[in-house]
C-alpha cells in the first residue's frame, strides 16, 4: 500500500499496536524496570513500509471482541493510542487490510502508520512520542510503556 | 509434490528456499530449521548465541501481524559487530527484532540509553541518549564503528551524577 492518510480515520479514533511479550520487552537498569522497546514502534524498512496497527472501530463494527481479536492467533499484549497522536508528530494513518500473506491469518482491520515518503524511518523522538501517547489495552504484567 | 527438508547447522550465505531435483524445483519450508550463527569467542556472544538462533527462527506473524524472522544477514552482521566491540565487564545487550527482519541491539544502563538498529549489513543507525544531560546523538554508520566502541566503553565508566539539592 502506498502511504496515505485516511480521512475516514478521525483523530479521536483509536488504533491498537500489538506488543510481543517475549520479543519487544527490554531490561532498563536506569529505571529498574522492564519496558517496551522503541523497536516495537518502528516502521518497516521494506518499500512503502510502515508500522502495523489494528483499527479499533473496524473491529467493533464487525461485531468482534477487540481484546480477543488482538490476542489471537498469536498471543500478544497491546496498547492503544489515538490516531491523532501519530498525526501530531507528522505521521500518516491509513487502512491496509492484510490478506493473502503466506502463513498469516487475514486481517481486514489492519492499518499502518507511515512516515511521509520518501523516508520510512521513524525518528527516535517519534517512536518515544508514540510510546508516550500509548496506554495498555492488553497489559503485559510488570512492563511499563516508557520512562 | 513433497517438500524436501534440508538440515544444516552452519550457513555462510542467505539460505536458499529451493531444492532442485531433475527438472523440478521444490519449495523448501523453513519450519524445522534452526539457523545457527557461527560461534564467537566473546562473553557476549556465548551468552547471546541461543537468542540469535531464536530470532532467526521466529515464525512469520510472530508480532501478531506479518512479522518475519530476523534475517540471517542482519543477525550475522550484528553478531560480528558485537564481537568487535565487546567489553568484558559490560553485560550483554538486549536484542529486539523488527517486523521486517531487522534487529536492534540495546543497553539501558549507567544513565545511558544506547540503541543500535541493524537495518542491514553495513547499514546501521545508532542512537545514544544521556539521561543526565538529556543530550541525544544519532549516527548513521556503514563501515567505521569506532564511535560504538566509545559508547560501550562509557557504559563501564564510573560517572559522577549530579547531587540532588536538599532544602
Amino acid at each position: 500500500m502506498v502511504p496515505y492518510d485516511e480521512s475516514d480515520i478521525k483523530d479521536e479514533d483509536t488504533v491498537i499496536r500489538r506488543i510481543n511479550p517475549r520479543q519487544h520487552i527490554v531490561r532498563d537498569d536506569n529505571n529498574g524496570c522492564d519496558r517496551v522497546s522503541t523497536k516495537a514502534f518502528s516502521a518497516s524498512m521494506e518499500p512503502n513500509g510502515g508500522m502495523s496497527i489494528d483499527i479499533l472501530k473496524l473491529i467493533e463494527n464487525a461485531g468482534v471482541n477487540a481484546k480477543e481479536f488482538v490476542t489471537t492467533p498469536v498471543f500478544t499484549g497491546s496498547v492503544v493510542l489515538a490516531a491523532g497522536a501519530a498525526r501530531k508528530i507528522g505521521l500518516l494513518v491509513g487502512y491496509d487490510p492484510l490478506e493473502g500473506v503466506s502463513g498469516v491469518q487475514d486481517n481486514p482491520h489492519h492499518g499502518e502508520v507511515w512516515r511521509t515518503p520518501p523516508s520510512n524511518k521513524f525518528s527516535r523522538s517519534q517512536k518515544k512520542a508514540l510510546l508516550a501517547a500509548s496506554e495498555w489495552f492488553v497489559e503485559i504484567p510488570g512492563v511499563i510503556l516508557g520512562t | 509434490m513433497n517438500a524436501v527438508m534440508q538440515r544444516s547447522s552452519v550457513f555462510e550465505n542467505m539460505l536458499s528456499t529451493k531444492s532442485i531435483t531433475g527438472n523440478v524445483v521444490y519449495n523448501v519450508p523453513f519450519t524445522n530449521y534452526k539457523v545457527r550463527i557461527p560461534s564467537h569467542g566473546s562473553s557476549w556472544m556465548r551468552e547471546l548465541e541461543s537468542r540469535f538462533n531464536e530470532l532467526t527462527s521466529l515464525e512469520v506473524g510472530w508480532d501478531g501481524y506479518a512479522g518475519r524472522p530476523v534475517s540471517f544477514t542482519c543477525a550475522v552482521f550484528a553478531a560480528n559487530l558485537l564481537e568487535q566491540i565487546c567489553i568484558e565487564n559490560v553485560s550483554a545487550p538486549s536484542l529486539v527484532p523488527g517486523s521486517d527482519g531487522t534487529l536492534q541491539i540495546e543497553w539501558h544502563k549507567n544513565q545511558y540509553d544506547i540503541e543500535i538498529d541493524i537495518l542491514g549489513a553495513h547499514n546501521v543507525v545508532a542512537t545514544r541518549f544521556d539521561l543526565t544531560t538529556e543530550q541525544e546523538e544519532t549516527v548513521d554508520l556503514q563501515s567505521d564503528f569506532s564511535v560504538l566502541a566509545d559508547w560501550i566503553s562509557n557504559l563501564a565508566t564510573d560517572r559522577d551524577f549530579p547531587q540532588q539539592k536538599t532544602a
